[in-house]
């Protein structure tokens, strides 16, 4: 149980600081030139919440979360509305995802734990959510749709590589 | 389905929106105008830590920085000698006060973080109230404009670029004297559009576009960038040009910012 939470609380911190320090200034292109690399792996963190997790600690660790990226890049909100509204998600995706025989309560829905193609249909789902409605509220406004949806297409590449890199990095089972 | 699961998920449902409501009122206000607390905390918050994190990747640029301050001496020498051949002519200017000539300082600056993915682009550089940095100062590059300061903490200010939706800078075209208002479309960051100017205005491509001046923001006569199309806006006359910019934001380090010696004196005047 102790575990558990120590696990997910250095995992925390390991991919909060992973895409504040390394992954936003790769964005920007390394401090000097320009190129389109927006890279999210942040989500990765509720996506990996043990199953038994209440929805409320998802919301409220989602938000705390959001926040904390939104300061470093700048943008107050925007980062918080998605992933709270991906927390919110997660729920819900698991319970459609759900095998025949349900799920056991205390283990994380890892890769390890119920193997690469359930991982990918629940990654692939949940990271494409998270993308979209950052961009929507990013972009705000009606008349950028398909620029939005191209963003959100080349994020979601890169961001769905980084969550597969870190997995098999990370390869802890919860 | 218990009660007791019933009154979970409609806390859940609660907390869902109670914590969706924050986070876009705070994406709206910040919308609206410039959230002075949120922006102050977050600067000196990730102000302090994007300095550490620079001050170890800094000398990996080192060269191009060596570079590009080389060229720019190399610059300002030309313009010194070409300064120091003009003022052998007759110059009359010297009978106005030494205070009008010197009009503008220009303080040195370093970059120290960027926002230049989204539609809001901001810099934050390392200097702040103690340099005596007030918002709404001008921020140039040595080539070309970046922004204006909007929120300044002690140590550090946050600069809004051009390249965001707020920010209008009143600019006009090289050796006529009509001005417009530059803006940017979200598009393209190495492009801005000037529009307002007057249709009967003769525009070709590559002329130069220059700060006007009256906005108290900007001196007078500094290159924007050129002209790449021009076309008529449909209804009001007006003419709408597409402004190739001179400098690229991506990859700038230092700064200056612009103290304007007469501001307050103006803004005196104005107010009245």
């Amino acid at each position: 149980m102790g575990n558990i939470i120590s696990i997910n609380v250095i995992r925390f911190l390991v991919i909060f600081f992973l895409q504040v320090l390394v992954l936003k200034p790769l964005s920007m292109g390394w401090m000097s030139n320009y190129f389109y690399l927006n890279i999210m792996l942040y989500p990765l963190i509720i996506i990996l919440l043990p199953m038994r997790t209440p929805q409320i600690a998802i919301l409220i660790i989602g938000f705390c979360l959001g926040f904390l990226v939104d300061m470093f890049y700048d943008t107050p909100g925007v980062h918080a509305s998605a992933t709270v509204a991906t927390a919110f998600f997660r729920t819900w995706v698991l319970g459609r995802l759900e095998p025949r025989d349900g799920y056991q309560l205390n283990v994380a829905p890892s890769r390890q734990r119920f193997g690469l193609p359930w991982f990918t249909q629940y990654a692939v789902i949940m990271m494409a959510f998270h993308l979209l409605v950052y961009f929507v509220v990013e972009t705000f406004a009606i008349e950028y749709v398909l620029r939005m949806l191209a963003k959100t297409l080349y994020t979601f590449v890169w961001s769905i590589f980084a969550v597969f890199l870190f997995t098999q990095v990370w390869n802890t089972k919860d | 389905m218990t009660t007791f699961k019933r009154v979970r998920r409609f806390g859940s449902w609660v907390t869902f929106l109670v914590l969706e409501a924050i986070s876009l009122t705070l994406v709206v206000e910040y919308n609206q105008y410039q959230n002075q607390i949120f922006a102050h905390s977050a600067n000196v918050v990730t102000g302090t830590l994007n300095k550490k994190k620079n001050g170890v990747f800094q000398y990996l640029t080192l060269t191009d920085e060596n570079e590009q301050l080389q060229a720019e001496n190399a610059r300002l020498r030309e313009a010194l000698s070409a300064l120091q051949a003009s003022s052998a002519v007759p110059d009359s200017s010297h009978r106005f006060p030494e205070a009008l000539r010197k009009r503008y300082e220009f303080l040195p600056a370093k970059v120290i973080n960027k926002t230049l993915l989204g539609q809001n682009n901001y810099f934050t550089i390392d200097r702040g109230t103690r340099d005596s940095i007030v918002s709404h100062m001008g921020v140039i590059g040595d080539q070309g404009l970046i922004g204006i300061i909007t929120n300044v903490s002690k140590h550090y200010s946050k600069v809004m670029t051009i390249l965001h939706p707020q920010t209008r800078i009143s600019a006009s075209i090289k050796g006529q004297d009509y001005f417009g208002s530059l803006f940017w479309e979200g598009r393209n960051p190495n492009f801005m559009t000037l529009e307002d100017i007057p249709k009967i205005v003769d525009v070709s491509p590559g002329d130069t576009i220059i700060t006007s001046g009256y906005s108290n923001i900007f001196p007078p006569n500094i290159v924007i960038g050129t002209v790449d199309k021009s076309g008529l806006k449909p209804g009001d006359g007006g003419r709408t040009i597409s402004v190739k910019l001179i400098n690229n934001l991506s990859s700038l380090t230092y700064a200056y910012v612009i103290k304007d010696r007469m501001a307050s004196d103006i803004q005196k005047l104005e107010e009245k």
